[in-house]
């Protein structure tokens, strides 16, 4: 993809249009992930910059670092059945929507102060009250939530990142043959 | 092994299937002294090859999240039970080639495993003796047919099964669940011992929580290791240090250097002779050739699973037997069972966060049946046993459950989470005329052999026993001090639970059951079946320790009678 032809293609995802800053990432982002299969550059940097915020690097590795995104565009491209995949990438389609209804900016473009509040605002499991009416409006044309996007996205980040060798290996490294069982031992 | 030979070699026993029941059966028939030719419909195994239990998620290309697109397409029906993993779906037949009819109201889910070992390699090894509870209760309620045997009957064969295969388990004196033969028993975790401790309390000797009994080694046995607790057994075992036909039967057959296995050997039909009334062999179709094969042999053992034994009789019609071979009573392929499972209740339990569990352990806990054992239920007949058990469920916690960002991840990576504690019912079904099983009048697999129609559904006194687990299990979980306590039906369809059985059914009057109290066919006296065709009730124990029994003590008989030349 050349850059004008990808300019092209994320200009219709925002009536703002990405800042350029965003772009050149973008772009940046289409270069090096030209093994990506499924997900385009837009849906490559929302899952990404989710993924980031569920698992940030911290003093261990984060889950880009791991490759959570092309991990999750292999179950896309080979493993998931069309309708899972289209209800997957519909999902992320209604984080962005929500993201631009509330925001103005698709999530990857979004202040990071307004990306963790639509993560909590989507985390609802820890949501104890009932949405604002603008985000009730806000939600209103989605298909599939994007509730229900984020929840399908935490699940797979979250496999992806625990059974990615550096974090299954190198972080966890539970003994694979254990030699005895202990019902109930100190931590 | 071409034609030419196989055809015309004459064994002593013919024995179809090398799961379970055929795994014993080719044991007990070889070390007999007879010359029997063992037939595996699927292909052969190679532990070092094929058993995968050590391979890590992230060697595989999907990590274990499978690829859910070829499963979708091949195996639809396999991949609806747990063990039909990225690691472990080679284990389970192509759905495509293995075809079956149901009514879409009345689904059924046939799982099989065609391979040397059949379902000896991905069972669920729990191991629980029948009692006089189980084998009396037909008849004292007037249900199907009266067992033509009693616990006292099978009980030195479950000893003598037991101590080949290595039971663990812990002794606890309860009538209705006989001790057996145990290696030590496994531990229980601080949740399971903390709720075994509540329930004793509250409930005293009336519901107990023991560890499971399975058959799983822990210590060496027999020649193999003990347990390393790797975790899942389904994907193999390369140490065999849980039963499988492959780990332990098998070898014991081939030492008598008097057993001959054929794997790839679709067995098709029994061969019958009207002039002398006895079966004289199998048809069979090679799996690759599809070339038809003959074997003749003195005495046949069907140990191809209840469902795969009925249909090869149902598709052995003769001008006597036009219904299928056998089928003199009409009740071949009828009785149709399968144990109610997939409901209960789970929750959490506060404390005990500054322990854990160390290793896999393949096993759970067991609460023995408690209802109808002294008392009577107005609300159904029989009884159910719970399994599960608890675990900390470190990182897998988080993908369901809420929040994101450094302490989320810090929390999944360091933290186990709390204690989680389970429990769900396996009951009894009761037998049913109208839960059958019938050759479909065109449908065939890949081999040309028709296919069978399934018609089976639950009936009131199951769906009563279902509705009872999950309020039960959730008063169990209470009296424990659980939290945030689910409950669930999942009103899973028959079959799933994977003991489908009753299909040629035991009895003692050859007008109503199609085989006597020996497994041997009332008609073909030369005919024996010992998978779970010939169960005249269900009991809601965990089926295969039976029908190991009953096959070795059938094979006795069968040896013991050929000698008399009886058969």
């Amino acid at each position: 993809m050349d850059r004008r032809e990808f300019l092209e293609a994320i200009a219709g995802i925002s009536a703002l249009g990405p800042t350029l800053v965003f772009a050149q990432e973008l772009h940046a982002r289409a270069q090096a992930a030209v093994s990506l299969r499924t997900l385009n550059p837009v849906q490559d940097a929302a899952v990404t910059c989710i993924a980031d915020l569920l698992l940030p690097e911290t003093d261990s590795v984060g889950a880009s670092s791991v490759g959570v995104n092309r991990f999750i565009d292999l179950l896309l491209t080979e493993s998931l059945p069309q309708a899972q995949r289209e209800r997957f990438l519909a999902g992320l389609a209604a984080i962005d929507a929500r993201s631009q209804a509330l925001y103005g900016a698709p999530f990857a473009t979004a202040r990071r102060p307004q990306q963790e509040s639509l993560l909590r605002l989507l985390d609802v499991h820890a949501r104890s009250q009932n949405p604002a009416p603008a985000e009730s409006a806000a939600r209103a044309g989605e298909s599939v939530s994007a509730e229900d996007g984020f929840a399908s996205l935490k699940r797979l980040v979250v496999f992806a990142y625990f059974t990615s060798e550096p974090v299954a290996k190198g972080l966890i490294n539970a003994p694979i043959i254990p030699g005895r069982y202990d019902g109930c031992v100190p931590v | 092994m071409s034609r030419s030979d196989s055809s015309s070699a004459e064994f002593d026993a013919i024995v179809v299937g090398s799961g379970i029941s055929g795994g014993w059966a080719a044991k007990e028939l070889t070390e007999k002294g007879l010359r029997t030719l063992l037939l595996e419909a699927g292909p052969p195994i190679v532990p070092a090859r094929d058993y995968v239990e050590h391979v890590q998620a992230y060697s595989l290309p999907y990590r274990g999240y499978g690829n859910l697109r070829k499963l979708e397409a091949q195996q639809p029906i396999q991949s609806q039970t747990g063990a039909c993993d990225e690691w472990a779906s080679k284990f389970f037949v192509n759905d495509r080639d293995n075809p079956y009819h149901n009514d879409p109201d009345k689904p059924f889910l046939w799982i099989r495993g065609r391979q040397v070992g059949g379902r000896s390699i991905i069972w669920g090894r729990q191991v629980y003796r029948w009692s006089d509870l189980d084998f009396e209760a037909n008849a004292r309620e007037g249900i199907g047919v009266d067992w033509p045997i009693r616990y006292a009957d099978i009980a030195p064969w479950y000893s003598y099964v037991e101590k080949f295969i290595g039971v663990s388990g812990q002794v606890e004196g309860l009538a209705q669940l006989p001790d057996g033969e145990f290696l030590p028993p496994m531990q229980l975790n601080c949740a399971e011992t903390h709720v075994q401790g509540a329930m004793a309390r509250r409930w005293r000797r009336e519901r107990v929580l023991t560890i499971g009994r399975c058959a799983i080694l822990t210590r060496a046995h027999q020649g193999r290791a003990a347990c390393h607790y790797c975790g899942p057994c389904w994907r193999g075992c390369i140490t065999h240090s849980y039963f499988s036909s492959n780990g332990s039967t098998l070898p014991a057959a081939a030492a008598t250097g008097r057993l001959t296995l054929r794997p790839n050997s679709v067995v098709a039909q029994v061969m019958y002779d009207e002039r002398t009334d006895r079966a004289t062999g199998v048809r069979a179709v090679d799996a690759h050739t599809l070339q038809t094969l003959e074997f003749r042999s003195r005495v046949i053992f069907l140990c191809a699973s209840a469902l795969e034994s009925a249909r090869i009789l149902l598709n052995s019609k003769t001008a006597r037997f036009s219904s299928g071979l056998a089928n003199s009573s009409g009740e071949l392929g009828h009785n149709l069972m399968d144990h109610p499972f997939g409901a209960g209740a789970r929750g959490t339990l506060a404390g005990m966060e500054e322990h854990k569990s160390f290793g896999n352990r393949p096993n759970g806990i067991y609460v023995p049946r408690f209802r109808n054992v002294r008392d009577r239920d107005p609300r159904f007949l029989r009884g159910y046993g719970f399994q599960g058990g608890g675990e900390r469920r470190d990182w897998r916690r988080g993908a369901t459950g809420s929040g994101f960002g450094a302490a989320f991840k810090n929390a999944l990576l360091k933290d186990l989470g709390p204690w989680h504690f389970g429990i769900g019912g396996w009951a009894e079904c009761l037998p049913r005329h109208d839960n059958y099983v019938a050759l479909h009048p065109t449908l065939k697999d890949k081999w040309g052999i028709p296919a069978l129609h399934i018609q089976c559904s639950w009936g009131p006194n199951e769906l009563a026993l279902l509705k009872d687990m999950e309020v039960t299990a959730a008063e169990i979980l209470e009296a424990a001090g659980a939290r945030d306590i689910e409950t669930y039906n999942e009103q899973l369809a028959p079959g799933l639970c994977i003991h489908e059985m009753g299909t040629a059914r035991m009895g003692r009057d050859p007008k109503s059951s199609v085989l006597n109290g020996w497994n041997q066919s009332h008609d073909v006296p030369n005919l024996f079946v010992t998978d779970g065709a010939c169960m005249a009730s269900s009991g809601n124990q965990n089926p295969s320790i039976t029908y190991m029994a009953l096959t070795a003590r059938a094979c006795d008989y069968a040896v013991g009678q050929l000698k008399r030349g009886d058969l």
